[in-house]
């Protein structure tokens, strides 16, 4: 009993707003119990070890920890411009990192292909090759999972106190010694959170990915665009790994629980 | 709530207009779209809402419960899938159109004959295993008995298509009424070389409305003369 009771001095939350709630909850819940429930308990070891669901796991692997890495080489730099310098533009520049979140990664996928692609933007003039090869899907997962990054560390920047780099400052070191030995082991924990967000994000990417980089099995394609095939030909095979991206994101979740949402 | 109820309402049905949902696959995108506007142009009071995927992907659909009244797979063959069939005991299907496999490359590409494909390094797009254009491709690379190199699987001809127009990917396996769809962009190699004719198959469309209605009356309209003209002027074969 104790554990339901209100906080000391909170008003009682009225009945409609605990229904409202509740029905809320059982959106989120009943896809999840349907997965449950369709699962193919029975043989979901031989369906989650066959050959061509581990090469989708390497690849996913390879992939979203590549890209959390490079979220954070230019993420890290990119929240630090955002917190601490005051330019034109900046609100701009703010937009132009953060539109992946909302923007359909298809989108993201169509517009890398007229950047990156063979005859795009870029790659025309560089002469690249990226689309349908691994290091063009770790861009796409890279894309739209940089931003978590950037909101984690930047919100994290704006409540450190800047008396600490002035006293750093004051007592000579020099910008960069300044940034690396006093700001960032500040931040660490959030920059921490941000990588670990933003390898689930590029974990589960789908949209850009299938429509820059293509499905090539043990090249581009990762576990969601296994799982997208599968479900039309092996639907216990989808519902398996279905089951392994839960329970990946379970952990996620769990490993953040304090981060993602500060508990009081 | 409540306008959220209407909402949906008003969404679902705008009043006397009734709607018909035909679940046609992409290589039948360009041929459903030009029948949809002739036959609603025929037919003001019908609406005739087009769900274009996959073959496999719409059959998944309707036999997970999406409210097909129309069904026309790239390949007949998806018509008497079991799962369909129990749940549509009374379908019938007819074969209206043939299609023929073959292989695009890009208009400019420098692959000029077919053994150019089996070049080791180049990137080649094609429909997914499961996919009816899928399973004409590998039945092909089976009878040939030669293999390719790196290939995307897509999950219908139509994304084949679009990344070899794209200049993306260097070749792809697509129907031959996609590759005259993007003729400006992309050039056919025919596949019946070494005495072997090139793959087809049958092009199928069945109602499963289960009534007298719109539905069995739009099915009626493609296997007309006009739906006849319409198709066989986008490069379908006859069936």
């Amino acid at each position: 009993m104790s554990k339901w009771s209100r906080r000391r001095g909170a008003q009682p939350i009225p009945l409609l707003i605990r229904i409202m709630a509740g029905l809320g909850l059982l959106l989120l819940l009943i896809p999840l119990a349907g997965l449950l429930l369709a699962a193919p308990w029975s043989n979901l070891a031989e369906l989650l070890t066959d050959e061509d669901t581990l090469e989708a796991v390497r690849v996913s692997l390879i992939v979203s920890v590549s890209a959390a890495i490079l979220s954070t080489l230019f993420g890290v730099p990119i929240a630090f411009v955002l917190a601490r310098a005051n330019f034109p533009g900046k609100s701009l520049l703010r937009t132009v990192v953060t539109v992946p979140l909302v923007l359909p990664p298809v989108v993201t996928g169509v517009a890398m292909l007229y950047g990156f692609g063979r005859r795009g933007l870029i790659g025309r003039t560089l002469g690249l090759e990226l689309p349908f090869t691994t290091v063009g899907a770790v861009l796409a997962a890279t894309i739209v999972a940089m931003p978590f990054l950037v909101l984690s560390v930047e919100g994290a920047l704006r409540n450190t106190d800047p008396r600490f780099e002035q006293m750093a400052a004051s007592l000579g070191a020099r910008p960069l010694a300044r940034w690396l030995t006093v700001t960032l082991p500040m931040i660490r924990p959030s920059i921490l959170a941000g990588m670990v967000l933003a390898w689930a994000r590029a974990l589960g990417e789908f949209g850009a990915t299938i429509t820059f980089a293509g499905n090539l099995p043990g090249v581009t394609q990762t576990l969601p665009l296994k799982i997208s095939l599968a479900f039309e030909q092996k639907p216990e095979q989808a519902l398996a790994l279905s089951l392994l991206m839960l329970a990946v994101a379970l952990a996620v979740l769990v490993a953040l629980r304090d981060r993602w949402v500060p508990r009081r | 709530m409540a306008l959220i109820a209407i909402a949906l309402v008003a969404a679902s049905c705008s009043q006397d207009t009734k709607t018909v949902d035909v679940f046609a696959a992409s290589s039948l995108t360009d041929a459903f779209t030009e029948l949809e506007s002739r036959y609603e142009a025929a037919n003001p009071g019908i609406d005739i809402r087009l769900n274009l995927a996959g073959s496999n992907t719409l059959l998944r659909q309707i036999i997970d419960g999406a409210p097909a009244d129309v069904f026309a797979p790239a390949d007949a063959g998806y018509l008497t899938d079991p799962d369909l069939l129990s749940q549509h005991r009374q379908i019938v299907s007819t074969i209206f159109a043939g299609n023929t496999l073959v292989a695009i490359v890009p208009i400019d590409s420098d692959l000029k004959i077919l053994d150019d494909l089996f070049q080791p390094g180049l990137i080649l797009t094609r429909c997914a295993d499961g996919v009816p254009c899928g399973v004409a491709t590998n039945e092909w690379l089976d009878s040939q008995n030669v293999s390719l190199g790196q290939q995307s699987m897509e999950a219908n001809v139509r994304s084949v298509l679009t990344k070899v127009r794209l200049g993306e990917a260097d070749g792809g396996f697509v129907y031959r009424t996609d590759a005259l769809a993007a003729s400006q962009e992309v050039r056919i190699i025919e596949l019946d070389t070494g005495g072997t004719a090139s793959p087809t198959v049958s092009v199928g469309i069945a109602d499963l409305s289960d009534s007298d209605g719109p539905a069995r009356d739009f099915v009626q309209f493609v296997l007309s003369d006009t739906g006849a003209e319409v198709l066989s002027t986008l490069g379908f074969d006859q069936p």
